[in-house]
Formats: C-alpha cells, structure tokens, sequence
C-alpha cells in the first residue's frame, strides 16, 4: 500500500485489529459503495446485502490488502459481488418489464418536477446501459473517479475505460434524446454551443443550475 | 483524417467532455459548429450524471459489521460438518459393503469378476474341473486322487457333483493353458491392490471425517461462546 493513500493510517490500525478505524472506513465509503451497488443491481436489499458483504470481505482480507487505494480495493470487492448477483438474477429470475415492479424511490423528493424528470431519465438510461458500460459510467461520472482509479476498480486497462466510458456516452446521448424529460438538457446545451450569448461557458452554467437545484 | 475537413467521431467528442482537448481539437471545435454542439451535449450529460443525488443511505453499515467482525470466526470444520458427516456416513458403508465381500469370498482377496464369479458359487466344482486335470496333466495323477475323494466326502447341496467328479472328462472340456492361466492373472493381482488401495483410503476418510464432523464439533463447539 502507498503511503499517498489517505486511508492508510486507519487501514494500518485495522490490520491490528482496531474495529473502531474500520468502522471509521465503512463510515467514509458506506455511501459510495452503496451508491454504486444500488445503481448496478437496481434493488435496495440487494445492494445492502452487497455493501455488507463488501465491507466484511474486506475487513477479513485486510492482511492481503496490496492495492494503491482502499476506497478502489473496497469498490472491486463491491462490484464484483453486484455482478455475481446480476448473474444469479439473470439466471432465476425472468419478470416480463412491464410486469417488474418500479424500484423504490431512493431520492430526496426536494427537487423540483422538472428535475426529477431528468434525474429519472438519467437513471432510466443508466439501467438501459450494460453492466460493464455502466460500471464505468457510475464510477467515473457519477462519482467522480479517475480514470485509473476505474481501471484498479474493475480490473482493465486504461484504455478498455476510455472506449468503454465513451461508448456509454455515445448510447446515454443516444437514450436520451428520445427522451422528452432529458431532452430539453441536450437542446439547451446545443443552444448553447451554438453561439447565443454565455455558451462560451456551458460548464458553468450547467454547475451553477445544478447547485441552485441541490440548494432548492 | 484532417480535422478542418471532416468532423470529429461521437466516440471522440464523447471522450472529450471531461478531458482537456489539444490545440488542433480546440481549433476545429471552435471552427465547425456541428461538431461543438455535440460535444457539449456531452459535457452537459456527464455534467448531469455528475449531479445526480446519491440513493439515500438505508442504514449505518458501520455498526452491523462492526457487530460481524466481532463475533469469533468459524473454523471450516463447523461450517462444513453436516457435508462432513455425510460424507463419513458414505465411507463407513462402503468400508462395510467392501469388508464384508472380502469375507464373503474368503482366501481369495479378489473381487469376483465373470467366470470366476460363477466358479466361485460352486467352489467343489472348481475343484474338480480345474485342479484335477492340472496335476494330472503335470505328472501327478496319483497325488490328485485324494482331492477328488475328499471332494466327493463332502456334502453339498447339489447332486450331480459325485458324477461330474467321477467322470470330468465327460462333462468338462480338456484342460487347456487357457483354464491354467484363469487360475493366477495379473489382472487379479492389479483388482487385489485396488481392493486394498480402497479399504486404505475409505478408512482414512472414515477415521478423518468422525474426528472432524463428530468429535471436533461435539468437544469444540465454536457458537458455544456466542450462546451465552
């Protein structure tokens, strides 16, 4: 383990044997890890199932811990299980679409209904993505991770994550246009670009939305 | 491909909303209006997903693993035991089915396989038709005329046997390399070792599988702690 790890003076403690700094890791990255299981396997037990497991693998593995990061270490382990729950759903299970019952509503009900428009068509076109395109999408999109750090998480080379994370780009744009609730998001961003005035700066536009969105 | 002249892939584009585009791409996205609109399609979509509120936690997974990690580890012994005990029960039985044919068929060690198995129902017979004319064939006429005899003294359930000894030629064809080399075979020898190899092993399984399955659970009970 790297000593540029922020991690590792708490996974060191946890290594002999402090449950308290392990519990101080679960605390740091139950959310994320939890996220992206949600995400990946679209049912909430699932992907609490999954995040326990994760964490309680992890915990007794430590002593085989040789990774440059925790959070990407805990995040194979995560991913990993969600895929083999994805195959063992994939093999017993077989509920026609229109008979699934709708994922329960794990968001904060603050936003406004154009928002949540939005946000649910994103997530509608999360879902329609195949799991290894949308595993890189969730860890370098939505959570913000490096590259390279998507590359220790799943286990791939640099490379295979850029032609993946720009293929599911490809196809989210492509979903997305069909849809009326997003498409607004993509007609303004090519109003935008298309030289009316402040489309010098779409990102910061776009960011400043967003954060009068989440303050709402 | 020359960026004035043609324009830039979707997959391009798509991986250039969250990199740095160099100077020749910079110069092309600000010269071709079609290939800019795109691209900020896609940044304004990776902007988005980066915007998209986590699903709220359902509980603290700090404390429940917290509890996990506390509790003792279980040897592999106790979780596997029911599998162990199965698998004892089956080596115990075999052992027993493989140990009971031994003496079933004793002084022959061998597993009874075709003629001889037939050979072996009716061992008098054997006798007469196959020890007889051996050693009269080797010279010794004379020596084999009181296992016939006693052959004949002894009682058995099937009438026709003091007839077949009387007259074996009558009945039995004439001895033959063939019937001589029936009497002592490698592949005998080979099923004696397998025999053996088996009785080994199965009593090994046994002897591991009660201490493992039986008496590991019974004098170290790990969920004995966690009960109280």
């Amino acid at each position: 383990m790297e000593s540029g790890d922020p991690d590792s003076t708490l996974v060191a403690a946890a290594r002999a044997g402090d449950h308290e700094a392990f519990a101080e890791l679960v605390r740091r990255y139950q959310r994320l890890v939890y996220a992206v299981s949600y995400r990946l396997l679209r049912d909430q037990s699932l992907a609490e199932d999954v995040t326990q497991d994760a964490f309680v693998r992890a915990y007794f593995s430590l002593d085989r811990f040789r990774g440059t990061s925790f959070r990407a270490w805990v995040l194979r382990i995560a991913h990993n299980a969600a895929l083999d729950q994805l195959r063992s759903l994939a093999r017993h299970r077989h509920v026609p679409l229109e008979e699934a019952p709708e994922p329960p509503e794990p968001f904060s009900p603050a936003e406004s209904v154009e928002h949540q428009g939005l946000i649910a068509a994103l997530e509608v076109a999360l879902a329609a993505l195949p799991p290894d395109q949308r595993a890189v999408v969730l860890l370098a999109d939505v959570e913000g991770l490096p590259h390279n750090e998507v590359a220790e998480v799943l286990a791939i080379p640099l490379g295979t994550v850029k032609s993946r994370l720009a293929r599911a780009r490809t196809r989210l744009r492509a979903l997305l246009e069909a849809d009326p609730r997003a498409r607004e998001l993509l007609e303004l961003s090519g109003r935008l670009a298309s030289g009316e005035p402040g489309s010098s700066d779409l990102a910061t536009s776009t960011q400043e939305e967003e954060r009068s969105f989440h303050d709402a | 491909m020359t960026l004035e002249t043609s324009h830039l892939t979707d997959e391009q584009l798509a991986l250039l909303a969250s990199e740095v585009p160099g100077s020749r791409v910079r110069e092309h996205l600000e010269s071709c209006a079609e290939c800019r609109s795109r691209w900020q399609q896609y940044v304004a979509l990776q902007q988005a997903l980066r915007a998209l509120p986590p699903p709220r936690l359902p509980r603290d997974f700090a404390l429940a693993i917290q509890t996990a990690i506390a509790l003792p580890r279980v040897p592999w012994w106790w979780r596997h035991r029911f599998s162990i005990r199965v698998g004892t029960l089956l080596a115990a039985t075999l052992l027993v089915m493989l140990l009971s044919s031994a003496l079933a068929f004793p002084g022959s060690g061998e597993w009874p396989t075709g003629k001889r198995a037939q050979e072996q129902a009716t061992p008098n017979r054997i006798t007469a038709v196959t020890i007889t004319p051996t050693l009269a064939e080797a010279g010794m006429g004379g020596a084999a005329a009181p296992v016939v005899q006693s052959a004949q003294e002894t009682p058995t359930l099937e009438g026709s046997i003091p007839s077949t000894l009387a007259r074996p030629a009558e009945h039995s064809p004439a001895p033959t390399n063939e019937v001589k080399s029936q009497v002592v075979q490698p592949r005998d020898r080979l099923m004696v070792v397998l025999f053996l190899g088996a009785v080994t092993l199965l009593s090994v399984v046994t002897v591991l599988g009660i201490v493992l399955g039986f008496l590991l659970p019974l004098v170290r009970d790990p969920q004995r702690g966690v009960h109280r």
